[in-house]
């Protein structure tokens, strides 16, 4: 019988481990069981029974389908009305047009105050964005049916690096700063020079701009990674949306 | 051989025919089924299973643990009211359906 429990650990490897899962692979199981052991005692040979048992077990996206798409999807639940906004092709490509002309905005205000970490903050934002245009709808070539599908995807992998820059970019804001506000109140507070290890800056209206544009730039990476996170929803949502068509075609 | 897409939408009403008989459990039900239709139809594991969960999210049945006379704990299910209605509504859809595709179906040599 050990024969048919790895049949079945195997059939359910890589299948989200819930309560209900469990429970459906126990009575699976037991099923191929008793059915391996009616034909066994029946006369049937051993590997023929087997054979028999395991070609029944069936398909497990089958099983996924039912207990993972209306499971996982409430977690979007919230963001469906605008994930649809942006599975139209025209809204999307207004979105690209949109999110490239702030991105310019940025390179262009970032240079124009001469600060470097501000250009590589740019710099990251700007692969950001392209890695958030790479995962628009239209260019996923294997859409996920749910949320185990999505994980073990391509597209997580890009959507799990493009976040991994937004870290950076924050981090980078962070270390900006570092070493630019904090020299700045303790040199006013000692009453000495500000100096940046580069530039001899004219504190006051410096002091303004790298706030303004910081704050931009925080907020810009946050919408991006916002949009993302629509598309990736919006996505995900739309699998079980075409599945349930499908079925009442059928019936 | 029958095409699983063909009866995908069936197993329900088959599912709920057979719990209309009384409460049972996924191994019984499976034995059953081959049987009735004289093994021309023999249900997949996964397809048995996510029917069950299909129908029990949609309140058609119920489940339940018991124990069968071996000791064995298993899952037993019960059709609800609802279930009772819907299996109705898929008996009448059946019989349309029936009627509607017959009018396409020439004679086959048996």
């Amino acid at each position: 019988m050990n024969r048919l429990k790895d049949y079945v650990e195997v059939q359910f490897q890589n299948f989200p481990a819930t309560e209900e899962s469990l429970t459906i692979k126990a009575n699976i199981l037991a099923s191929m069981e008793d059915k391996y052991a009616d034909l066994v005692g029946s006369g049937t040979p051993d590997d023929k029974a087997f054979e028999i048992v395991s070609n029944q077990f069936g398909d497990i996206d089958e099983l996924r389908d039912v207990l993972f798409t209306s499971n996982t999807v409430p977690v979007y639940e919230k963001l469906k009305g605008y994930a649809i906004f942006f599975q139209k092709p025209y809204h999307s490509r207004l979105l690209i047009l949109f999110s490239a002309f702030l991105s310019v905005f940025i390179l262009i205000a970032g240079f124009h105050v001469e600060i470097w970490l501000l250009a590589i903050m740019t710099i990251f934002t700007l692969i950001f964005f392209v890695f958030t245009v790479l995962m628009h709808p239209s260019h996923f070539d294997d859409p996920p049916k749910d949320l185990h599908h999505y994980i073990s995807s391509r597209q997580f992998t890009l959507a799990l690096f493009s976040s991994l820059l937004t870290a950076l970019v924050l981090i980078v804001s962070i270390l900006n700063h570092l070493f630019i506000i904090f020299p700045w109140i303790y040199s006013r507070a000692l009453q000495t020079v500000f100096i940046d290890g580069i530039y001899l800056y004219n504190l006051p209206y410096h002091f303004r701009d790298v706030i303004v544009l910081e704050l931009i730039s925080i907020f810009f990476i946050f919408l991006i990674l916002f949009i993302t996170m629509l598309i990736i929803a919006g996505r995900i949502h739309n699998q079980p949306a075409k599945a349930s068509d499908n079925e009442n075609e059928i019936e | 051989m029958i095409s699983s897409d063909i009866i995908r939408g069936y197993n329900d009403t088959i599912i709920l025919y057979m719990l209309k008989q009384g409460d049972s459990y996924g191994y019984e039900i499976s034995k059953q089924i081959e049987k009735q239709t004289n093994g021309d139809y023999v249900m997949k594991e996964t397809t048995l299973y996510s029917t069950f969960a299909r129908l029990q999210k949609n309140g058609y049945i119920s489940s339940y643990s018991g124990t069968e006379t071996n000791g064995r704990k298993r899952t037993y299910y019960k059709m609800t009211a609802e279930g009772s209605q819907y299996y109705q509504e898929k008996c009448r859809e059946w019989v349309l359906t029936k009627n509607v595709i017959n009018r396409f179906i020439q004679e086959v040599d048996q």
